[in-house]
């Protein structure tokens, strides 16, 4: 009797497991990337088409569990678009931008594409989940590999013949850009998930991490100049405009510091949930994107200008929202109605995408 | 309410110990396991009472009259039996609830490394909420997944001469049917030549259904199965209920 009770009981645990696997399932926040098409990686890469709206193609060309992209695919000089799985399947791809037809594959790395893509100069710098930052050429060739202690999830960013690179084991790396010999690295109070800032004027880097700190380094040799308290954690890279850093915090607080003299130029900035994605600073406005899907646009002298809320269950932006076509503010939410919004610098709605 | 109630104390828990193991993530799923069958311990010593009072029963004159008696009438049957159990105060359900804790433990426990090692960003930031205040998420993270030979956030092969060979499963499949041959009741009388078929079937069935599980997940939760498999092992000889002569001559019946 006992024995036979077990059979329904093993099949509800074989299903249970099965719907967590789904739910424990690779994801992350969108990839968004603007070329002469849109480039939004959601699981699948769409591109669409920046005037009418419409997909123009998919690649995988249906979504598939073992095959899920989320890094903003990255555009080559000879006119390749740089995609790379994120889950079983964790091939880096190279495909026609026009078509979305796959060129090359590079299978060698172990786990999965989770940091954005740096092309500079006919190299792709490819940082992994498995600590390693790949060279590779334009036609897929490994150049070099640099092996960090900790998974890769930022940008690597270049400045004059450095390479910069913050990894998951409290550490940025100064790389040389041609060859991938560290040239130094320093220690940070906690992991990073984001590439530093450059300041080329001041000769610093701004990162900040899973920690309430900003810090800047001396990009000559990685020593901390100073340090900035926050409220909250900063997730992804601060903007350097007109030497003045423009960023977010999880609590929902937004920073204008004028570098040179660590001056908060915004008292009290706050917005409603907690902001994650690095903003997009405009000629006359920032705009933060927050996980309560509310997008907000504060003005240079700290005022709130507009709101706007992306529809949906449970909406959230992650992603930093991009500019496009000199005119329109795009995101690309989760759990939202629609996959890409567009907005007005003045905040009216314009289009959207939903997929199919 | 799941994740409030399973979940989040779950992750918290396996990370705290993470970070009083010295951040050994294998170490803390093994502590975890046995503090978790610890923690059922009253609940498998009932199960081990319960089974032993229902296999006496079964084995009785009483057992066995109504076996000859109603026969041909399953419905009367089974009206009869409720009325012995009720009659000796034996619960039939009670020798399957630590099998039915285990359950949400397994989905729970299974959840929770899948989100303690996260491996995005959106990942990291979903757990993050979920960790209570008293640990620092900037210390502890990122997690050291690697234990021995193993990735605990991936499923688990050892490469040896170029073949992948899951040890972690054919481990699990193996104690499985260990266990299960050596804490299997004995049976007899009346229709429990059908019971015993049916044991000697989920001796079977249930390595090879956890040996799957251990080769397609996460090899965190294979780790788990193959300690709670140990400890139930190690637990049943403790107790003299482990019968090692059943190992290799099935079923024995009485």
């Amino acid at each position: 009797m006992k024995l036979k009770r077990l059979f329904p009981l093993i099949i509800v645990l074989a299903l249970a497991l099965g719907g967590c696997s789904s739910r424990g399932q690779v994801s992350n926040w969108p990839g968004l990337a603007a070329e002469d098409l849109l480039y939004l990686a959601e699981g699948q890469v769409f591109a669409i088409d920046a005037v009418t709206h419409n997909p123009v193609w998919a690649f995988p060309e249906e979504k598939s569990a073992n095959l899920l992209i989320f890094t903003p695919p990255a555009m080559t000089e000879n006119g390749r678009l740089i995609v790379g799985g994120a889950s079983k399947d964790n091939r880096l791809f190279a495909l026609d931008a026009a078509t979305g037809r796959q060129i090359w594959e590079f299978d060698q790395a172990a786990r999965g594409w989770v940091a954005p893509f740096l092309v500079q100069d006919g190299i792709i710098y490819a940082p992994n989940g498995d600590g390693i930052l790949y060279a590779l050429d334009l036609d897929g060739n490994l150049l070099w590999t640099f092996e960090a202690g900790s998974p890769l999830w930022a940008k690597p960013v270049a400045a004059e013949e450095n390479l910069y690179l913050t990894s998951l084991d409290h550490r940025l790396y100064a790389l040389d850009l041609h060859t991938g010999i560290k040239r130094w690295e320093a220690t940070l109070p906690a992991a990073s998930t984001h590439a530093p800032a450059i300041d080329l004027e001041n000769g610093w880097l701004y990162v900040g991490g899973l920690t309430e700190q900003l810090l800047a380094l001396n990009m000559e040799n990685g020593q901390v100049a100073w340090t900035f308290d926050t409220d909250g954690r900063i997730w992804q890279s601060p903007i350097l405009k007109d030497g003045v850093l423009y960023f977010g915090d999880q609590t929902g607080r937004c920073y204008a510091l004028q570098v040179a003299d660590q001056t908060l130029l915004w008292q009290d900035v706050r917005v409603e949930g907690g902001i994650i994605a690095s903003p997009l600073v405009l000629e006359d406005q920032v705009i933060f994107a927050a996980d309560n899907g509310q997008l907000y646009a504060v003005s240079l002298a700290g005022e709130m200008l507009w709101s706007r809320q992306v529809e949906g269950k449970e909406p959230a932006i992650y992603t930093p929202p991009l500019w496009a076509a000199g005119e329109e503010i795009i995101v690309a939410p989760m759990n939202a109605d629609v996959l890409l919004a567009a907005f007005s610098p003045t905040g009216q709605p314009l289009w959207t995408f939903a997929s199919k | 309410m799941w994740d409030l109630l399973i979940v989040n104390p779950f992750t918290n828990v396996l990370l705290f110990i993470y970070e009083l193991v010295g951040h050994n993530f294998g170490l803390a799923i093994i502590i975890f396991t046995v503090l978790i069958r610890l923690l059922i311990w009253p609940l498998t010593a009932q199960q081990l009472q319960s089974s032993k009072a229902l296999q006496e029963l079964q084995q009785s004159k009483e057992w066995k009259e109504i076996q000859k008696k109603y026969a041909k009438d399953r419905e009367k049957l089974a009206q009869a039996q409720m009325e012995l159990y009720q009659k000796h105060g034996i619960n039939p359900l009670g020798s399957c609830l630590p099998t039915l804790i285990q359950f949400p433990l397994i989905i729970g426990l299974y959840q929770s490394i899948i989100y303690s090692l996260s491996s995005t960003p959106y990942q990291l930031l979903q757990l993050s909420s979920r960790v209570y205040p008293s640990l620092d998420v900037a210390r502890i993270f990122p997690l050291n997944s690697q234990f021995l030979w193993m990735d605990l956030g991936q499923p688990e092969r050892l490469q040896i001469l170029g073949f992948s060979i899951p040890v972690l499963a054919i481990l699990v499949a193996l104690t499985t049917y260990l266990q299960s041959k050596l804490t299997m009741t004995n049976m007899g009388g009346g229709d429990n030549d059908q019971a015993a078929a049916m044991s000697q079937s989920m001796a079977l069935t249930m390595p090879i259904f956890l040996g799957w599980l251990a080769l397609s997940f996460a090899s965190g939760l294979a780790l788990y199965f193959l300690v709670s498999n140990i400890f139930t092992i190690v637990q049943y000889t403790a107790l003299g209920r482990a019968d090692f002569s059943k190992l290799f001559g099935g079923a024995k019946r009485s």
